[in-house]
């Protein structure tokens, strides 16, 4: 079987650190309005497990 | 709030949210009102659909509902159902109110009930009764006039844009619409200029849209893509990318928005992207639990499980945890040597299954949209950076 590049232990999200180059920086600074929302969401994505009912099929957009 | 955004991925591992059902999706109706040419349910070589009844039958509503009761009562987490079809509003003011109230009665209001519909149908008797039960509405549209009735047509072969958009402006009239008027699907044509569709939605002041690419593999190539290798869709994704961008009050694009999450430190909202095992059952009219239903456009049959099971003999707690199921989730993970050795994998996620398939090999195969997502995804990671590094 090929080597597979995934782990079977599952860690919130934002403790992946497996970059050759991190960048950190607050939300707030964000110039731009996508990047920053979504960098909002990330943070209450991570924060609120309710929101994983958003996991939707690919044939349907239920929106945000 | 800090926010790790990532460059250059070395390894993958699972995400948060792997636990349990996340959406039921309910095939209501079997026929639909219209024949979009690209259409994976009727168009693409699967017929099932002539083997089934019109609508679903009140036993297996009955059933489906006795199901769903047991499995809120055992999993802590919310799950969505989506009524899909076919068309859902082929059932009428009567049957829908029915079918509605039997879920509402076991689903409590914070899980989700939501429809995808074409929108011709949409009256305001349809809408009170999706009100009253808080269900909520998902219109597909693929832009303005000229794009949309390339492929979204009636069984006359003639365009749906004047009706789907009556409807639409019903839905958005209703005073109910910031409840019911949940966002819109579109289905990309690469010849289409992208920045024109985007102004299209905003004009229609959707409150968001996603972008499907068309259904296609390897020994069927999607429509208008040239080759394995070409990148026409990749390209009308930076276009669009580019415009959404630029905008400074942009509507919102939920596939880019999951891609750009990934590479923000988070996780994907919806199946076909990122690394998640997304538990989604599908409940044909009959009652049939089926596989994802867009394996419809590898080969005929594709979602049906080797061994049949039906919502009206078996609680989906139970058919969780069957070998069939658990091997057809599986089926999510990419296997080809590529995927696996891809620095790019856990913002792709390999795709969706049908575009793997290969008529000599099965699903062991790269996306037959690889080559347009390495595409996009550099051109994502450019405007992170761009961001990112100008301000941190």
């Amino acid at each position: 079987m090929n080597q597979s590049n995934y782990s079977d232990t599952p860690e919130p999200c934002d403790v992946i650190t497996t970059h050759s180059d991190k960048i950190i920086m607050e939300a707030a600074q964000m110039p731009d309005t996508v990047l920053r929302r979504l960098m909002e969401e990330v943070k209450n994505d991570n924060a609120n497990q309710m929101y994983a009912y958003d996991r939707a099929h690919n044939r349907h957009n239920r929106g945000r | 709030m800090h926010t790790t955004v990532r460059t250059t991925a070395t390894t993958v591992e699972d995400n948060t949210h792997t636990e349990g059902l996340d959406t039921v999706l309910v095939k209501i109706a079997s026929r639909c009102n219209i024949n979009c040419s690209y259409c994976y349910v009727y168009n693409m070589g699967d017929d099932n659909w002539k083997q089934l009844q019109k609508f679903m039958s009140p036993e297996t509503i009955s059933g489906l509902c006795d199901s769903l009761k047991d499995f809120v009562n055992n999993q802590k987490k919310c799950f969505s159902v989506v009524l899909h079809g076919g068309e859902p509003f082929l059932l009428g003011a009567k049957k829908l109110d029915y079918l509605l109230g039997k879920l509402r009665e076991v689903l409590p209001e914070n899980y989700p009930i939501s429809i995808q519909t074409n929108g011709i149908l949409i009256t305001n008797e349809i809408l009170d009764i999706c009100s009253k039960y808080r269900s909520s509405i998902a219109v597909s549209i693929d832009g303005p006039e000229h794009v949309h009735n390339k492929y979204r047509v009636t069984h006359k072969d003639t365009g749906t844009f004047k009706e789907v958009i009556d409807g639409f402006s019903i839905l958005t009239q209703h005073p109910d619409a910031t409840f019911l008027n949940a966002g819109l699907l579109a289905v990309i044509d690469p010849l289409s200029d992208a920045s024109e569709v985007y102004h299209f939605f905003k004009s229609l002041n959707a409150p968001s849209v996603d972008f499907l690419y068309k259904d296609g593999n390897h020994s069927k190539l999607p429509i208008n893509k040239t080759s394995i290798d070409s990148t026409e869709y990749g390209e009308w994704m930076v276009a669009l990318l580019e415009t959404y961008m630029n905008d400074s009050q942009p509507i919102q694009i939920r596939v880019l928005d999951d891609m750009l999450k990934v590479l923000l430190g988070g996780n994907v909202s919806k199946e076909g992207l990122g690394i998640t095992d997304f538990a989604i059952v599908i409940i044909d009219t009959d009652g049939t639990i089926m596989k994802n239903d867009t394996l419809k456009s590898t080969y005929n049959g594709a979602d049906k499980f080797q061994k049949s099971f039906n919502i009206k003999d078996i609680k989906l707690g139970v058919f969780l945890k069957t070998d069939e199921f658990k091997t057809y989730q599986q089926m999510q993970r990419p296997t080809s040597k590529k995927c696996l050795s891809c620095p790019e994998l856990h913002v792709c996620g390999g795709g969706m299954i049908l575009n793997r398939w290969k008529d000599e090999n099965g699903f062991e195969n790269p996306s037959v949209y690889c080559s347009d997502q390495l595409y996009l995804i550099k051109n994502l990671r450019k405007t992170v950076a761009k961001f990112t590094t100008a301000h941190a």
